[in-house]
Order: C-alpha cells, then structure tokens, then sequence
C-alpha cells in the first residue's frame, strides 16, 4: 500500500503526469507566449544599456578630455565633489608611416589601469599591447596611412617623434611594432563631431597605444590628457572648474589656439566658446553626431515597442490557455469542494500545477527570449550591444514567472468562486445564457447558429484570439513596412564611382585650384571603352547665383539663415541661428544679418547689382532625373528643355523651418529644417519647439536668373584662408531660364544637400557656355558580375589612376544585412505567426475536447462530418472574421493617428506605409493552418463511435 | 413486415484484456409501428443492442436490416443522412444542444437536412408534449421532465419511422416518468412510429406491446403484451 503522504505538491504533480499531452500543448503555447515577453524586457534593459555601452566605446567614460593637464589639480576637484573621477595617460609620440604624409600620422600614447578603464577601448580585432613592441591602431588612422590591409600580427614601422610636453620633437626615429589590436575609430569620431568647426583636426590624438611602460629613446616630456568624470548633479561645480581649466591653460600660454571647441549644445548649460581647443567635452547629450545611436535606438525602441505588443497579446493567450484548462477540469474542481476541499486549497493545488508550469517554461522562455535578441543583435551588427548582466536575465526570469502566475490566477480565482454542482452540472453556462438575451431562430444554418451562440458564450475565447489576431495584424504591417522603408533607403543607381581630385570651392563662385585634374568627357569615354561598363556619366556640381531681383522672399531668407555656407556673407560668419539663444532667433531673424564688408566688395566686383542667393547647380543623367518624378511638386520633368538649357528643376521642399531642441537640463540646441514635404520633418528629432516656418512660393514656369562665376586661378589657398577672393578675375555665365520642375528632394548624394539648389543635365549646363568638369563620373557595369570582372575593373580604374569607390561592394554588403534585416523581421513574424497558430488552435482544439457530448448528439441526430466540421469552421471564420476586422481596423486608426501626430503634432517623418497584403496572406494562411487542425481533430472524434462521444470516452 | 431486423447481430468490446460480448449473436425483427421494450439487469446488453440497431454504433459482425436494406452497405454521410430522416433518438441524459433554444433544438434535425420546418406538424408536436412555453428557453433552464421532452420533440422532428429511447425516464423522478412515457406512447401510437425502449425498470417495460429480456448479450425471452 502506497503510504505517502498526499500533499498539494504530490497532487498537483499528479494532475501534470495525468494530463501529459494537455499539459504539453499548454506548456508550448505559454513557451512561445513567454518568448516574446522576455525578449520585450530584454529589449528594453538593453536598450539603455546599449546607448550607454554604444557612446562608451564611441567616445569612452569620460565627460571631458582635458588634452593638456599636466599639472593641472584635479584631485582637488574631486575632493570637493565636482568630479567623481578622473585618469591621466601619456601621449609618448607622434607616429607616422615612412611611405607616408606626416599629416596622416597619429599620436601614441601609453595608459595606466585606470585610463585604461575610462578610456573604455573597444577592439575590433586582436588585444591590447602586452609586450614592448606591440601596438594597436584605430582602424581610421591605419588606413590613413594606406595601411588599409593590415591584419594582427603584421609588422609595422613607424617615423615616431617624441612628445615634449604640448607638442612633438622635430628630431625622428623608427621604430618597428608589432600590430596586437586594431582599435574602433575614436579620433576620427571627434574630428567628424567637430566638422562643424572646418579648422578643427586632431591629429595628435591619440589612435595608437602601446604597452604600459614602453618609452621613446630620442626623448623629450610626455604629454599629459586628462580624462575627467564630471559630477553633473552639481551643475554650479562647472563654472569654477572650467575657469580652473581655462586659467591652467592661460598660464602655459595655450589660451590662443586657433581651433574653438563649441560646448553650447551639451549637457552643461554653458553656451561660450572655450578658447584653446584643449577641453573637449563628450557627456553630454547631443556630445555624440553619431547617427548609428540614432539607428539603433530607432530599431530597439521599435523592437521593444513590437515586443511589447507581442507580450500585452501574449498575456491574453497564457490567461487564455489556463482559462481553458480550468474549463476542462471544471468537474474535478467541483468534485474537490464537494468533498470539502476550501477555495484557498483548491488554489493551491491549481496555483502549485501554475508554479509548476511556469518553473518549467520560465527558463526555457528567457533562454529562447535571450537568444532571440541576441540573434537580432548579431543581425544588426555593432549598432547594437547585448550583453546583460547574469542578474538581468535572472531578473527576467523571475519575472517571467511572476507573469504566468499572474496570468494563471486570474481565471483560477474566478474558477474556484463556483459551488460544488455549479462547477459538476456546469451552471456556469446556464448563468451565463441566462444573462445574455437569445432570441430563437426559427429557421436557421445549424452549423452557423451554434457556431454563432458557442462564440457568444465563450467571450473570453472570442477575446483572446481577436488580441493575438489583432497583434499578428498591426506587427506584420508595421514590419514589411519598415523592411520595404530600409530596402529603398539602400537603392542607388550606380556601380562606381569616380571622384575627381579636385572640387569646385566657395559658396558664390567656382574656384578651382586644378582645373586641370577634374574629370572631362575624355575619361567618361576611356571609362567607356572598358568591356565590362554598360554606361558611364559625369557629373558636375557647380555653384550657382540665383540673382533675385525685387523683394527677396522669406523662404530664401529663411533657408539662408538656416545653413551655415555663405560665410562670407555675413559679419558672424557662421548660420546665424546655431549661434543665438532661442529668444534672439525670431528678432535676429526679422531684423536680418549685418552684410560684411568682404561681400559687399564682391558684390561690387562681379557686378551683382541684386542680391544672390548662393546655392548649386547638379548634374544627373536623364535616367536618374526621371525617376525623381515619385518627388514631383508642380511642373513636368522635360529632358529635352534640361537638355537645351531651357529649363532647370528646383529642388524644394514644400516649407522649410527652424527649431529648438530643449534637453533634460535645460540646455538647448537649434535646428533647421531643410527637407519638409507633406508636413514632415524628414531629420527625424522629436521634442523640439519650432520657432519659424516658411511656405515655398516658386511654382513650374517661374523664370530664374542663374548666374555662374568661375575663376582657374591657382593661387595657393586664398579662399581657405578666407583672404579677399575679390582679388580674383573671374568669367561669368549668366542665364534665364524657367523652372520646369519643382521637386521636393534630391536623393543623390553630392556635396550639397542644402535646399533650395537646382538639377538639370550636362548638356543644360553647357548652355550656360561654361566648361564642364566632372566631379564624379557613375558608372553602370554588366549584370551578371562575378569576383574576376570586379577585379578586372578596379585594376583598370588603378591602372588609370582614378580615384573610385565601388558601390557595387556597398551594394552587396547592403545585400547581405538586408538579407539579416528580413531574416530577423521574418523570424518575428513566424514567432508571432506560431504563437498565433497556436493560440488559436488551442482554444478551439480545447473546445473539441470539451463538445464530445455535443459532437455525439449532432451526430445521432444526423450531422455528418462535414457538417460537424463545418460547426468548428464557422466559429473559427467568426473568430476570424472579428480579429481581423479589429485587427486592420486597429492597425488603421493606429497607422493613421501615427501619421497625424508625427505631421501635424511632432513634425517628424513617419517612414511607414500602409501595407496589409502580407498580414492578409498571413491571415489566411493561419486560418487554412487552423482550419486543417480542426478538421483533422473533428475527424479523429469521428473515429469514435456516437455512443463513445456522448460517454465523453 | 419488420421495418428493422437484425440477423446475427454481435458486439464485442474490449475490457482490459478480456473480450465481452455485449451482444452475442442476436437476431430479431421490430415491426412497422410497434412499441418494444427491451430490458434487462445492467450490463445485460440491452443499451448496446439499441446503439448498434439505430447506427450509433457498428458491430463487430451480423447485419442490421432497415427496410430490406443492410446497414453495414451504407457509408457514413448515408448513415448519418439515415438518422437524420428515419431514425430519432431519445437519450436518457436528454443530450440537448446547450447554446440553442427548445425550439432550435427541436428543429435542428430539420435544418440540418436543410429542409423547411412543417410548422403544423411541429405545433402539434410541441402541443402533445406540452412544452409550448418552454421553447424559447436554454437548455440550462429548463428541468429534467422539459429537457426529455424537447428531446423527444428532436427526435419526432423528422417524422422518424423508427424511436429509439435509451432509458428515457432514468434521469426523472417518478411523476415526470410517468408523463414521458406515456407521451413517448402516445406520439408512437399517434405518428405510426416504432418505438424501441431500452429500460430496466420493470414497470415502464410493462407499457410495451412487447418485452424483449436480455441477459448476457443473448434475448431469454420475447414476448408480447396485452396493453
């Protein structure tokens, strides 16, 4: 005789042995339920953590780099609270390749411990230097130095010149590293970060590390950096310590440094240049121009969101699948408190099974959680970093199962609510009937009216499918549109390019310093000639005057102020409104800048008698001009008058605007925005103030007078040193022409994307009567290109010198996280489609399981198989039917108040369309899934005999 | 004429591992309108008999005979077009359609031969039962006596030739019974339609015309009655 003691664990375990196969369905549908709520917190921890990891590795630890410090006391201020924490590292020298411009050099530098650990380095390959000899190199300075194809273990030899204090020695040596690691790129994150100031470079940053203690034999002091963790909850502490700083550096005479570092849009609310380039701030929020962090944030702020979702629908179907489980044992519940078994047990014994389960499928679900989001992270790339500390996923876990509890309790409260003979003769359903109002049919589809009555009194079903429908629906429209969003976004229309080695400078006139050297139509010919180029164009871009005569219209007033180009033209140089607090703008704005004297000399010597608004003037071939008809605003896109010079088209948006970004701590940056069409800001930013707008007021057949000035003179570097260009002699082109078209957006990529500028062909410039000079030439080549033609052509492209990049590579490289792209986006949707299948069949398998009696009796009474199965069809066209008009019904209102708010609330452009083909192919394929498992379920009851049915057996 | 016979007629159930004859070789004929009782002590066969004789469950061998026609020849849509037209059940757990109406259920057989209700017949159907007032209500609703009667109305629906009652009046006290049978009775007589019963209770038995006894899956005795 079995002795044990019968407890609520051994009982509950019991129920799970004798319920195997139930249990096992229920346990997959709450697996893949769960999956999609872990990987929701997973996403979401991540998220954050990703951001901060991902400016970490851009940037490092600190908030400012102190590029001088020797000397300078930061202990003090960390004694008094200002700075958590700080690190000093030695620049030792300044290294260069011998084949190699010293210019294209870095400095190296030797880190101790902790400088090792703000400086929070990321290798893309290999380690940090072990030994004397070894070195590792930012990826972006070895290729600098045409060491583009260096691997870990190569030998480098370097020209080093030691440090001395702020500087380098004059006297060299050489030196040969070992190369151990290749570091990700953080000079060159700063130099792109300080783009907004041309003169700022930092070449002596350093790119390089080598060992701890490694040393320079020709001498000389190292050069101190300091790396300071600001304590930013005490924002008065920054004043003094900045002035601390800035009277360090007057004493050691580095007060007059060219370069001006702005520190206005960051963190600390500190709006005034630092003289000296030596303080370089890094914490503060907008301190990173890193638009991967963007593209990221983009992508797991989307992924959470579709996760959350999947984990709001997925609550619905773990309640949904213990919900059918009570239902079922409805009779054992009640067979349990007739015999005396209280509601607290009876929750006990039902809550210990959940336990159970959700002990089983808790880990499961946060490893299948784990991996999913990891796979979409190594999808993605090192735009986004997964790697949660061991307490997070333990976390999850026991959320996870904290979740299924919750999801479990609340249909067992309610079950254990029922009285003994409710819960045996199943009163619940009278008490339910009673309650709803049925009218009888008299004549009536059987199978449709019981289907109809069934869902009528199983809401709770009805519900839960109508939510994981709903979620299928909205994530898989959303999804394909933001697959089909990121596929135009990488579309380009050529295989190579070509660059010239020289460029037109200067916002007003074209000025070449090597005429000779830019491209001609001889080499789009000699590029021609190769077997493997279908077509080769040049293209130009030059600067164009637009003279305009009367009043000067707002919007170019607008678009004027917005752009920091024509420095020249004003006395502040630089776009006025980057510069002026948010109350100065609109006064600014109205009042108009101070012309300076240098413009209204040039004014004068190119006999400008109105006023020019500088902009360009780009060339496409006529394929590419035709295809931006999908941007058309008024006109008709003519190559005929392009080509005879006629015409030209404008490039313009609908409006332009300008705004300001408030952050957190009150500082604040301004923003123009060039390319609003529909009402969109397409830079997408959000939580930003607009402050002006201004509507476009050209139309197609305007006419235009465009004027073009060029000067071939060689003097060396006049203009970059902004001297008086007017010195210059120059040719002028000018002509009238019409604007034929006006288009809201130029796609191709040029040097220009200021807006308004103009499009036109080779030909149409010609008519201007000015040379051509290309300053790329596109180039098409054969379809079917294998690994030798693509050989073939770059050796052609280095035999003759060019200088090109091949976007056929980009290409295929782009392929291939595309391919990543729509593998991850599939695999959300066949997890959702699975949990949705399963769902669905759940609930209505479970219902087959509870209708033997009813299957019987509509047998006896003569319904055949078809129309048994028919019964369960038509609750599932029902269930269907509702879902998914909830469902695209939802994901309209969703889709559509989205698009309102972003247009007409936050001005941001929503880059999604309204796609429901594939969540309606979706749909049905679920419901031909669905339909094949109730007919095969409704056939294996219909092996059985009448009488078994009606037994329940 | 027997309007159904079966020759022969065996069903053999597994139980555990011993194979139970729950008919053992059985061949009788029921005639055109009348009212047969077939009882029995529990186990005796006499439920089994009455399944396999109206389709609702096959046997292991012999042949039912409906009309001249072997059962065993028909495929299942036939068989189940067979219950629908000719046969009607009367369950002793009433085994009514919870989500449909007293009417619903009553007509059910009708709609699924997607046929139009002979609304004077069904009146008068549900005037003999005495269920006019119930036939808006839920199964859920209504007692034991009103659930068998709108069984009964389920199974007359179709003009059936032949009833079949498996313990009709098992789930009903005394008084509610009573009624049943002799309404069970009274639509034979009135309808011309076989009435096959299946009880244990002696008394209800004593109702029929005839009394078939069964023990062991095999008749002891078949005997008519003067009623």
């Amino acid at each position: 005789m079995n002795k044990k003691k019968l407890t609520v664990n051994r009982l509950a375990m019991g129920n799970l042995k004798a319920r195997k196969k139930q249990y096992t369905l229920m346990i997959i549908g709450i697996v893949l339920a769960m999956i999609f709520t872990s990987a929701a917190m997973f996403f979401a921890v991540c998220n954050e953590y990703s951001r901060e990891e991902r400016k970490w590795i851009s940037l490092g630890k600190q908030d400012f780099i102190l590029k001088k410090c020797d000397g300078f006391d930061l202990e003090r201020f960390k004694q008094d609270g200002s700075v958590i924490d700080y690190a000093t590292y030695e620049v030792i020298a300044y290294g260069y390749s011998p084949d190699d411009d010293f210019e294209d050099g870095m400095g190296i530098a030797v880190h101790n411990d902790k400088s090792r650990e703000i400086s929070h380095f990321y290798f893309l390959d290999g380690r940090y230097p072990k030994a004397e000899n070894e070195i590792a190199i930012e990826s972006d300075a070895l290729f600098r130095m045409n060491l583009y194809d260096a691997v870990i273990g190569d030998e480098i030899t370097l020209n080093l010149r030691a440090a001395n204090g702020d500087g380098f020695l004059e006297k060299e040596t050489q030196k040969t590293y070992t190369l151990v690691g290749i570091l990700k790129d953080r000079r060159y994150t700063y130099e792109q970060w300080y783009l907004l100031n041309s003169n700022y470079e930092c070449p002596e940053y350093p790119a390089a590390i080598v060992y701890d203690n490694a040393e320079v034999e020709i001498g000389g002091r190292p050069w101190m950096i300091g790396l300071v963790d600001f304590n930013y909850d005490d924002k008065t502490s920054f004043e003094p310590f900045y002035n601390s700083y800035k009277e360090y550096l007057r004493q050691n005479g580095l007060d007059n440094y060219r370069s001006k570092i702005f520190s206005g849009q960051n963190s600390v609310n500190y709006d005034e240049y630092l003289d000296g380039g030596y303080f370089i701030n890094t914490g503060g929020e907008n301190s990173m121009n890193d638009w991967a962090l963007a593209d990221m944030k983009q992508i797991t702020s989307l992924g959470t969101v579709l996760a959350a979702v999947l984990a709001v629908a997925s609550c619905f179907g773990v309640i949904n699948a213990f919900n059918t489980n009570l239902q079922e044992r409805r009779k054992q519940i009640g067979m349990l408190r007739a015999v005396g078994a209280t509601k607290r047990q009876i929750i006990k014994v039902f809550g210990r099974e959940a336990l159970l389960i959700s002990l089983i499928c808790a880990p499961i679900s946060v490893a299948f959680g784990y991996l999913t989001v990891w796979i979409f992270s190594y999808l993605m790339g090192e735009i986004f970093i997964f790697n949660p500390e061991w307490y997070v996923v333990i976390g999850i876990g026991i959320l996870g199962i904290c979740f299924v509890m919750a999801a479990a309790l609340i249909p067992l409260f309610y079950a254990a609510r029922v009285t003994p003979m409710q819960a045996i003769r199943n009163t619940e359903l009278g008490r339910k009937m009673k309650n709803k109002k049925i009218k009888t049919v008299k004549a009536f589809n059987g199978q449709k009216l019981i289907a109809k009555r069934s869902l009528t009194f199983h809401r709770f079903r009805q519900v839960s499918v109508s939510l994981i429908l709903i979620a299928t629906i909205i994530v898989s429209c959303f999804c394909v549109s933001l697959l089909e969003y990121y596929t135009e976004k990488t579309e380009e229309g050529y295989d190579y390019r070509v660059h010239s080695y020289g460029s037109p400078e200067y916002a007003f006139a074209n000025f070449f310093y090597d005429f000779d050297s830019m491209l001609k139509e001889n080499d789009v010919d000699d590029i021609s000639s190769n077997r493997h180029v279908v077509n080769a164009t040049g293209r130009l871009e030059y600067a164009v005057n637009w003279i305009i005569d009367g009043e000067y219209p707002e919007f170019l007033k607008l678009a004027e102020f917005n752009r920091p180009v024509n420095y020249d033209k004003y006395e502040y140089g630089f776009g006025e409104g980057e510069n002026l607090k948010p109350e100065e703008i609109v006064e600014y704005y109205k009042n108009g800048p101070d012309y300076s004297d240098e413009y209204i000399e040039f004014k004068e010597a190119v006999n400008y008698e109105a006023e020019p608004f500088g902009t360009r003037i780009q060339t496409q071939s006529e394929e590419s001009l035709l295809s931006l008809n999908q941007y058309l605003l008024d006109g008709e896109i003519n190559i005929e008058k392009l080509n005879s010079g006629e015409e030209v088209i404008l490039v313009a948006p609908e409006e332009i605007a300008y705004s300001i970004k408030y952050n957190s701590d009150g500082s604040y940056a301004s923003y123009g925005h060039d390319y609003i069409t529909d009402g969109y800001y397409e830079n997408y930013r959000s939580g930003y103030t607009e402050i002006l707008r201004e509507k476009m007021p050209f139309k197609a057949g305007d006419t235009v007078k465009l004027s073009m000035l060029f000067n071939y003179d060689k003097k060396e570097n006049k203009i970059l040193e902004h001297e008086k260009a007017y010195d210059y002699e120059y040719e002028r082109y000018d002509r009238e022409v019409k604007i034929g078209a006006i288009i809201s957006k130029n796609p191709f990529s040029g040097f220009w994307n200021r807006l308004p500028m103009f499009l036109t062909t080779n030909q149409g410039v010609s008519a201007f009567g000015c040379p051509l000079r290309y300053v790329f030439i596109d180039i098409n080549t054969v379809d079917e290109m294998t690994p030798e033609i693509e050989e073939e052509i770059e050796a052609f492209f280095r035999a003759a010198e060019y200088n090109f990049d091949s976007n056929y590579r980009m290409q295929e490289l782009q392929k291939t996280e595309m391919k990543t792209l729509v593998a991850g986006i599939s695999s959300i949707i066949l997890l959702l489609f699975c949990i949705a299948a399963s769902l669905v069949n759940n609930a209505l398998t479970s219902k087959i399981r509870e209708s033997k009696r009813e299957i019987g009796t509509l047998r006896a009474v003569g319904a055949s198989a078809k129309e048994l199965t028919m019964v369960y069809i038509h609750q599932l066209l029902s269930m269907f039917g509702i879902g998914c008009g909830l469902g695209f019904g939802v994901y309209t209102v969703v889709f559509f108040s989205a698009k309102f708010i972003c247009k007409y609330g936050i001005h941001i452009m929503f880059p999604f369309e309204f796609r429901i083909l594939t969540a309606a192919a979706i749909c049905l394929v679920l419901f031909a899934i669905c339909s094949f498992n109730l007919y095969s379920k409704v056939k294996k009851q219909m092996k059985y005999s009448i009488v078994e049915n009606i037994r329940e057996l | 004429m027997n309007i159904i016979e079966c020759v022969d007629l065996r069903k053999e159930y597994l139980s555990g591992e011993n194979i139970v004859n729950a008919v053992d070789g059985i061949t009788v004929g029921f005639e055109q309108g009348e009212f047969c009782a077939i009882t029995g002590p529990s186990g005796s066969g006499k439920s089994t008999l009455l399944h396999v004789l109206s389709s609702l469950e096959n046997p292991t061998s012999g042949d039912v005979i409906y009309n001249g026609k072997k059962l065993s020849g028909y495929n299942d849509n036939q068989l189940s077009v067979l219950r629908r037209r000719r046969f009607g059940f009367v369950f002793q757990a009433y085994n009514l359609v919870q989500e449909l109406t007293g009417y619903e259920n009553i007509v059910l057989p009708v709609m699924l031969d997607k046929k139009k209700v002979d609304e004077a017949y069904i009146n008068k159907v549900i005037n003999v039962l005495g269920i006019e007032d119930r036939l808006e209500h839920l199964p859920s609703a209504l007692s034991g006596g009103q659930q068998q009667r709108i069984a009964i109305a389920r199974a007359l629906a179709n003009k059936p030739s032949i009833l079949f009652a498996d313990e009709p009046t098992g789930n009903l006290d005394g008084k509610s019974g009573r009624e049943v049978l002799s309404l069970l009775k009274y639509v034979s007589k009135e309808f011309g339609i076989t009435l096959i019963l299946v009880t244990h209770d002696l008394n209800v038995a004593e109702q029929a015309e005839r009394i078939i006894s069964i023990e062991d899956g095999k008749i002891v005795r078949d005997t008519k009655t003067e009623v």
